[in-house]
């Protein structure tokens, strides 16, 4: 699931999937503006059929908290 | 060009035309606006206009809600098939609303020549259009959209979307 969302995120902001980590968050990654933050997260509900809340969408700071938050919908 | 639309559109000071519609519809539009007084334009009360922007009804109707706001140096041009702006919408500056199309099937007619069409577009309310985009004659924005700035509308978006691009489509459903 991990590398689901790390492809996920290296295709929507157009970075290496070698250049993303857990620790990737919008300070090390260029393209990750409020925009494509939207765009990542239709990506994601899109890729593992979930919906996200609102404050879920909001405790996305990292790609750490994204995938906690994708693993709490896919338990 | 009638003369009755040569004096409306020419000769009738902005700052008389910005008190007639303050004192029959309760808005605000800005004296450096270039509105034309035409019947069938309709200004909700609290609707503001800002200064540069320019807004065509005398082909066409054109009516904005309730508590709307048209940012500075729009351009708004109602044909036969009308425009219609929903409550509490607001349009960024340089954005620009058509109401009209031209066929284009004969290549022997110059273009401008050829037959107008005109379909209409429907902004529903709550609507926020980012500054730059385009929106063009066909084109139904549904309640709650936002579109960001520079996208070009054509055709149908959904209620409660967020949308983006040339052709604007939709990225994120608001929740």
């Amino acid at each position: 699931m991990n590398e689901t969302v790390i492809e996920i995120v290296s295709e929507v902001f157009g970075v290496d999937e070698d250049d993303v980590s857990e620790s990737s968050s919008p300070e090390t990654i260029d393209n990750w503006d409020s925009m494509n933050h939207l765009k990542l997260v239709t990506a994601i509900e899109e890729e593992f059929s979930i919906n996200l809340s609102m404050s879920e969408i909001e405790s996305i700071t990292d790609v750490k908290s994204l995938m906690e938050v994708v693993a709490s919908h896919t338990k | 060009m009638k003369l009755g639309k040569i004096v409306r559109r020419f000769l009738v000071p902005a700052p008389l035309t910005t008190f007639i519609y303050m004192v029959k519809y309760g808005c605000k539009i800005s004296p450096k606006a270039e509105v034309e007084l035409s019947s069938l334009l309709k200004i909700g009360k609290g609707t503001q206009v800002s200064s540069f922007t320019k807004m065509k009804a005398s082909d066409g109707p054109l009516e904005i809600g309730k508590e709307a706001s048209i940012g500075t140096c729009c351009f708004l041009s109602a044909d036969k098939g009308g425009i219609y702006i929903g409550d509490y919408s607001m349009i960024g500056s340089n954005t620009t609303i058509i109401g009209n199309n031209y066929k284009y099937d004969k290549l022997d007619i110059p273009i401008c020549q050829q037959e107008k069409t005109s379909k209409g577009i429907r902004i529903e309310e709550n609507v926020w259009i980012g500054a730059g985009c385009v929106i063009i004659d066909g084109a139904h924005i549904g309640k709650n959209v936002i579109v960001t700035p520079n996208s070009v509308v054509s055709g149908k978006v959904p209620e409660n979307t967020i949308v983006q691009g040339n052709p604007a489509k939709p990225i994120f459903t608001r929740r």
